[in-house]
């Protein structure tokens, strides 16, 4: 194991320790807090339900990422031709955040039903913002020079929004997109939770009446992974596409 | 005539930038424009780019008049200005990439001129994997691969040590030398101006006008050390400190 990682896991290994220890120690029951050994247990006996589930939110997160990144480059693109439609979408799209996106997911559930859509809206909407606003600073913030380079050159300005605009913004993209994935969960958990009929948020209600605590926490750590697993994929895009970036990093601490 | 610019004027903020400079550059000729920082040499060639608008003058590109040099020079700045994303071959392709002409022929002449600026070994590493000389030696090379006959090149050196600057000064003798370029050049080094140049332009402070037109009219290679070499530098240097005492 990398360095950077012995710490945290060791702190992480720690507190499952003192956890297991604690919940033995004071005899609490099983359906308060089981301890993590329990929860395992869980986890192995009933791994196939779980599977099936965690299948259905994954997609549920997958698409709704999708979804955000297809409405993501549009809007931003549109934003930055147009300056008056800017100035119109632009306080919309901060006003937007001020409404808490759980209180969406009756609404949603209500137009679009028990289906995948209400959830893939859900992922997608909590998604969409930091993708958007990165998408956009990025591709505005490109370096003056390069652009007026191009220019001088006779580039159109599509060449230009491609070859310079474009991906002086991706590194801004993977930022925005690293925020929203390690978020995307709430919003299809939510939505599950509101009206679903599969998927990690309705086992956690189902759960929940039956009082079966090592259920919940199995989903919640099925979550959590989901989480870090996107966050780490998309970061290791980011060392894909951006090849440049992890020389530059690399050069710059050698001096 | 390649190129003149006669009588640009420009204001900005009310202020006179430009005064009426002319500047004239005939096919293969390396020329230099020397004068105090600030005095809007820049500007200068803004206008002639198509940056800035002017407001009075005009530009004559090979006998046709023009509202501005947009894609008909290449033009290069003091910053090396190589896209970090692209590797060293990939930016050098940038010119005939947006011209639509990426085809093999463009291919073996980009590495020729790697190889020409001793960049053969690099053509796969990025920009920030590389030193400063390097990143402008290859800028250079991007500069030629527009396949443009007139170069634009505002300070182009101007970022680089005293020695890797001196070498580089042999590459820029080669756009006209070898390449057959047409230059005009923005330097505040009077000896490389001196060097490289077939005339020099001495601009005032702010606001810009031609002080002095100088042929230099010297065999090139030059010597620092020649007589009228010193002479010339000397005169020039007074020049510029003239400006200066009086534009402060």
């Amino acid at each position: 194991m990398d360095r950077r990682n012995f710490y945290p896991a060791l702190i992480l290994l720690v507190l499952i320790a003192v956890w297991e220890f604690l919940v033995r120690v004071f005899d609490v029951p099983f359906y308060i807090l089981p301890p993590p050994s329990g929860i395992f247990q869980t986890f192995a006996s009933n791994f196939s339900l779980l599977l099936r589930h965690t299948l259905v939110t994954l997609e549920e997160i997958v698409l709704g990422i999708l979804l955000a990144l297809a409405l993501a480059f549009p809007l931003a693109l549109v934003m930055f031709f147009r300056k008056s439609l800017e100035r119109a979408f632009y306080p919309l799209l901060i006003a937007s955040q001020a409404i808490p996106v759980f209180a969406l997911a009756p609404l949603f559930v209500y137009w679009f039903g028990y289906s995948i859509l209400s959830k893939v809206l859900m992922a997608a909407l909590i998604v969409f913002f930091p993708i958007t606003l990165n998408l956009l600073q990025g591709i505005r913030d490109a370096d003056r020079d390069l652009v007026d380079l191009l220019w001088v050159a006779g580039a159109t300005r599509w060449q230009i929004l491609w070859k310079i605009r474009f991906p002086w913004a991706l590194p801004f993209l993977f930022a925005g997109l690293k925020i929203g994935v390690s978020v995307s969960t709430i919003g299809a958990v939510i939505g599950e939770w509101v009206g679903a009929e599969r998927g990690l948020g309705y086992l956690m209600l189902h759960a929940n009446a039956q009082l079966r605590i090592s259920l919940i926490f199995a989903s919640i750590l099925i979550l959590s992974a989901i989480g870090l697993a996107l966050f780490y994929g998309v970061e290791l895009l980011e060392r894909v596409f951006l090849p440049w970036k992890r020389r530059e990093r690399k050069w710059e601490e050698k001096g | 005539m390649k190129l003149i610019a006669r009588d640009i004027r420009k204001k900005m903020d009310g202020l006179p930038v430009l005064e009426g400079v002319s500047v004239e550059l005939d096919e293969g000729e390396f020329v230099t424009i020397v004068g105090p920082s600030g005095c809007g040499k820049t500007t200068f060639f803004n206008v002639l780019i198509g940056l800035t608008s002017c407001d009075g003058g005009e530009i004559v590109y090979e006998g046709r008049k023009v509202e501005n040099l947009r894609g008909l020079v290449a033009y290069m700045q003091q910053r090396d200005l190589l896209l970090p994303w692209r590797t060293l071959l990939r930016n050098v392709l940038l010119g005939p990439e947006i011209q639509g002409k990426l085809d093999d022929g463009v291919l073996s002449r980009a590495r020729e001129l790697l190889s020409f600026f001793r960049l053969d070994n690099f053509a796969d590493m990025y920009p920030a994997q590389l030193s400063g000389g390097m990143k402008q030696r290859a800028a250079l090379a991007r500069t030629l691969m527009f396949g443009k006959e007139l170069l634009l090149l505002d300070e182009p050196l101007s970022a680089l040590d005293a020695i890797t600057r001196r070498k580089l000064q042999s590459y820029l003798m080669a756009l006209s030398e070898r390449f057959g370029k047409s230059v005009l050049m923005i330097t505040h080094d009077v000896e490389e101006a001196l060097l490289l140049s077939d005339r020099i332009y001495v601009f005032s402070a702010l606001p810009a006008r031609v002080r002095r037109v100088i042929e230099v009219g010297m065999e090139k290679p030059r010597s620092i050390a020649d007589k009228r070499f010193l002479e010339l530098k000397e005169e020039i240097l007074g020049e510029l400190l003239e400006e200066v005492q009086n534009g402060s």
